[in-house]
Parts: structure tokens; C-alpha cells; sequence
């Protein structure tokens, strides 16, 4: 008896923590902090969400005890809409060669998250260059020869639904964002 | 009434029927082995204190009393060991620890051992970690509960954790399923089916160039496409329990992770959603198990004569 109820107060927890972090996710979702646009009635359920947690020890406690059990980035994967527009980073070596950051069958999508991570650091300045310089700092000590690298950032729109009949190509364009010498990156 | 309700509660968490445990934490201990071996050409770029975003950054994410790598790396590195080596032999301490639960030795420590280490690995690559990384780290706290036969507890004991897991692990999925849909259905993208459009250009550009995106009605496709996948997921922690559509809405929801797995290609992703699903519910198709097990014994009896009857 004494497992049963230990069991059910730790689903209690886990349930309380799970709905926490998600009712947060979704909090951010508000209108003004959103670069996509709800509909009408999802905004006013977002609206109508207000948690706020005073108490520092049980945020800590959440946070704590979502991250061991893998449950604190909340799940809402690709909402509420999907940009149509991509930026990927180019690393080019002064030899000309586009370097790669990975080379496993995860490389893509682990690649992809970062770069997602990156863009809200794009407005940061400082961040974003620090960032930057570490990631050059790693292939410049996979790549000895190279002495600077340039990175770019693509950016592509795609086209509208409904111009897919007529398939027209990407609209893409390639910015330079930043020249990383070897000493810098060691700074 | 108290009681009724109580015995309801029991039945449910307590007495369900646990007979693939020791497999289930095998299949765990298997995936996140075969993940781990396929990351691994990456790993001194994901995990290194000197990875492409360096401990210093990535350590502004995790706080004091999250387990992370750097802090035993620095140890290790202390005690003699060069910093790619010290990533190495944590590394082969994961992949042991996979390998021991695997061949059911010690299942019960290994499977600490193993989630402690992945969750010091989630914690160390902060901006390289999704989704797949999280539920790996999910399914690894279970595979705790999983093997606690191992422990010196009484059987009934056992069998009230292994059935609570069970149904702890249904929960979760009915609660992730829930929000995943919540959250894309207070938008747009996913109602006119733009949703679709933007993500298989996003994953998989050779697919939307194809030439037979021409031939058919592509709006009313995709709308249909992402309606299916709202109704699947929000209606989820109902209609898995429920009699007449709990099949249905298990196929329903390993065909999206298929699809997921062909065309956006994630294939961690996908592989470790259906092996929850299937954890989870998985005796909802005990049809096909039987009717294999007929078949295998059928192949073994027509085998066993054939070898009696040689000379």
C-alpha cells in the first residue's frame, strides 16, 4: 500500500511539472512575443493563460526535475506556424572549401536545432559573437591549415502554397555575416 | 463509493499485465545504443569542453544542480587523463552501461548509470539537443522503474512498479501528444495546411521537386495531411483508451512517426516515438504476436520432423 500511494504522489509530481513547463511554452506564445500569428480563437486562449511561479525553490525544483527526466523543453515541436523563411550558416575556409560542422546521419537536424538556437542570439550582439568565435575556435583546431574563415548566412523564402503548381524556385540570398582569424577565436 | 473508486485506481496503475519488461528494457538499452554509436563521428564536436560552443557558453543553460560533463571531464582531466580521452572513456562507459543492460547484467545499476550519463550529455551539448535527445532521456529514467526485479524487493512489489511504469509512460505520451497538438492548432500553418508545405521544404526540398506535386491538388492534400495530424495528437489521450478507436490511433500515430522518419528524416526522432508507443501500447496488437508465434512454431514443428526423420 505504502508503494502504491509513494507511486501516485510521484505521478502527481510528474504531472504537475509536465503541465507546468508546457502551460509556460505555451504562454510564450502570447501575440507579442510571437513572430507567427495565432488565430482568433487560439488567441484567446493564450490570452487567457497567466502562470507565474513565486517561489524560487519550486521553480528550481522544476527545473531540476524536468531536466533529469527529459521533459523541460515542452512539446510543442513546429507551432504555432512555420516560418517561411530558413537561414543556414556557411563556414568558408580561406582555401575556399565550405566546411562542415558534422558528419553523422544526425548531423542535419542537430545542425539545424543550433542554428535555431543562433537566431534568437542574432539580435545579441555580443552573444552572437562569442557564439561565433567558438565555433570557429573548434574548426580551426580541426582544420590546422586554415587561418580564417568567413561565414555567411543563407537565407531562403520559400514559395506560397499556392504558387507550388508552377514550382518556382526559392527566393535565396547570402549574407556575410563575419571573417573569424585564428587569433580572434582564441580570445 | 471511496472504495469502488479506489479499487478502480488500483486496477489500473497496479494490475496491468507486464509480461515484456526484461525485452522492453532491452529494446531501450538497444536504441539508445545504436544512437550513441551513430553520433558517435560527432561527439568530440557535440560534447568536448572544446565542442563547437565551448562549456563556458553552453554551461549558462544548466544550472548549479543539473549533472553535466564539464565538471567530470575536469576531474578526469585532473587526475592525468588528455581532454579527448576523458570525453572517451565517458563515452565507453555509456556504451558499456547500454551493453550490461542489454545482456540483462546488473540491469538495475547499469540503468542509473546510463541515464545519469545521458542526462550529463544532454546537459552538455545544450544548443545541439532535440527532441529525440529528450525522450532518449525519458525512456532511460523509466528503464529504471523497468528493472527494478533486479532489486531485493517482493514480487508484488515488482509487479505494482513495472505496471505503474506502464501506465507513467502512457501518460506521458497522452500528455506530449496533447500539447504538441495544442500548440500548433492555435495557429494558422496548420489549419490551411501551409504547415506542411513549409516543413517538407525545409526537410526534404528534393521531395516538393518532384514532378508529380503538378499532377495533384496540393492545398487540399496538405490541409488534409495536417488535419490528420491535429486530430491525431490532440485527440490522443482519448481515443488510445478508448475501445473502438485505441488500434486506429496507434497505427494512426506510427504512420506520422513513419512519415516523419521518410521525409523529414529524423530518424532518432521517429524510431524512439514508435518504440514508446509501442512500449506503451504495444498489447493493443497481440494479433499479429500470436499469430507470428503460430507461424515460428509451425516453421520449428515442420523442422524438428525433418530433422527426426533424417537418417
Amino acid at each position: 500500500m505504502k508503494t502504491k500511494v509513494l507511486l501516485l504522489i510521484f505521478l502527481g509530481i510528474h504531472i504537475a511539472c509536465v503541465l507546468f513547463v508546457n502551460t509556460y511554452a505555451l504562454q510564450s506564445l502570447k501575440p507579442k512575443n510571437t513572430i507567427g500569428v495565432l488565430n482568433p480563437v487560439g488567441a484567446y486562449c493564450i490570452e487567457h493563460i497567466n502562470l507565474q511561479l513565486s517561489s524560487e525553490f519550486i521553480a528550481n525544483f522544476i527545473d531540476g526535475y524536468t531536466n533529469l527526466t527529459g521533459t523541460d523543453r515542452g512539446y510543442e515541436f513546429f507551432s504555432p506556424n512555420i516560418s517561411r523563411k530558413d537561414m543556414n550558416l556557411v563556414f568558408i575556409s580561406d582555401t575556399g572549401e565550405e566546411l562542415q560542422m558534422m558528419q553523422s546521419i544526425e548531423a542535419e537536424i542537430k545542425t539545424f536545432t543550433a542554428i535555431s538556437y543562433f537566431n534568437m542570439k542574432i539580435l545579441d550582439d555580443t552573444d552572437w559573437h562569442t557564439i561565433l568565435r567558438s565555433i570557429c575556435k573548434r574548426f580551426f583546431a580541426k582544420y590546422p591549415s586554415v587561418e580564417e574563415i568567413t561565414v555567411y548566412a543563407d537565407f531562403a523564402t520559400y514559395p506560397a502554397i499556392e504558387e507550388a503548381k508552377q514550382c518556382p524556385p526559392r527566393d535565396e540570398e547570402r549574407i556575410l555575416i563575419s571573417k573569424v582569424q585564428y587569433h580572434d577565436s582564441t580570445l | 463509493m471511496i472504495a469502488l473508486y479506489n479499487r478502480k485506481i488500483t486496477a489500473f496503475f497496479f494490475e496491468f499485465k507486464t509480461n515484456n519488461i526484461a525485452l522492453y528494457s532491452q529494446l531501450i538499452a538497444g536504441f539508445a545504443l545504436v544512437n550513441i554509436l551513430i553520433i558517435f563521428p560527432d561527439i568530440f564536436d557535440l560534447y568536448s569542453t572544446y565542442g563547437y560552443v565551448n562549456s563556458a557558453i553552453n554551461n549558462q543553460f544548466v544550472n548549479w544542480f543539473e549533472p553535466s560533463l564539464s565538471s567530470v571531464l575536469s576531474w578526469l582531466e585532473s587526475v592525468g587523463f588528455y581532454k579527448n580521452v576523458a570525453l572517451l572513456v565517458v563515452i565507453i562507459g555509456y556504451v558499456l552501461s547500454l551493453f550490461f543492460i542489454l545482456t540483462r547484467y546488473q540491469p538495475f545499476l547499469f540503468s542509473v548509470i546510463a541515464w545519469i550519463m545521458h542526462v550529463m550529455m544532454v546537459n552538455s551539448s545544450y544548443y545541439f539537443s532535440y527532441g529525440a535527445d529528450f525522450f532518449i532521456t525519458f525512456i532511460l529514467f523509466a528503464n529504471i522503474l523497468f528493472n527494478v526485479d533486479k532489486v531485493s524487493l517482493k514480487t508484488t512489489t515488482i509487479q505494482t512498479i513495472q505496471s505503474f511504469t506502464i501506465r507513467f509512460i502512457q501518460i506521458q505520451l497522452c500528455m506530449v501528444y496533447f500539447f504538441a497538438g495544442f500548440g500548433k492548432i492555435v495557429g494558422i500553418d496548420w489549419i490551411n495546411g501551409d504547415a506542411i508545405w513549409y516543413v517538407l521544404h525545409a526537410f526534404a526540398p528534393e521531395v516538393v521537386a518532384q514532378q508529380w506535386f503538378d499532377k495533384i491538388s496540393i492545398p487540399i492534400l496538405f490541409m488534409g495531411i495536417a488535419w490528420v495530424t491535429l486530430l491525431t495528437e490532440l485527440c490522443y489521450p482519448i481515443f488510445i483508451f478508448y475501445s473502438k478507436t485505441k488500434k486506429i490511433t496507434l497505427f494512426s500515430v506510427i504512420a506520422m512517426h513513419l512519415g516523419i522518419f521518410i521525409f523529414l528524416k529524423l530518424y532518432t526522432f521517429a524510431f524512439i516515438m514508435i518504440l514508446l508507443n509501442i512500449i506503451a501500447f504495444g498489447h493493443y496488437l497481440t494479433y499479429p504476436a500470436i499469430l507470428r508465434k503460430k507461424i515460428l512454431f509451425k516453421k520449428w514443428s515442420v523442422m524438428r520432423e525433418k530433422l527426426i526423420s533424417t537418417p
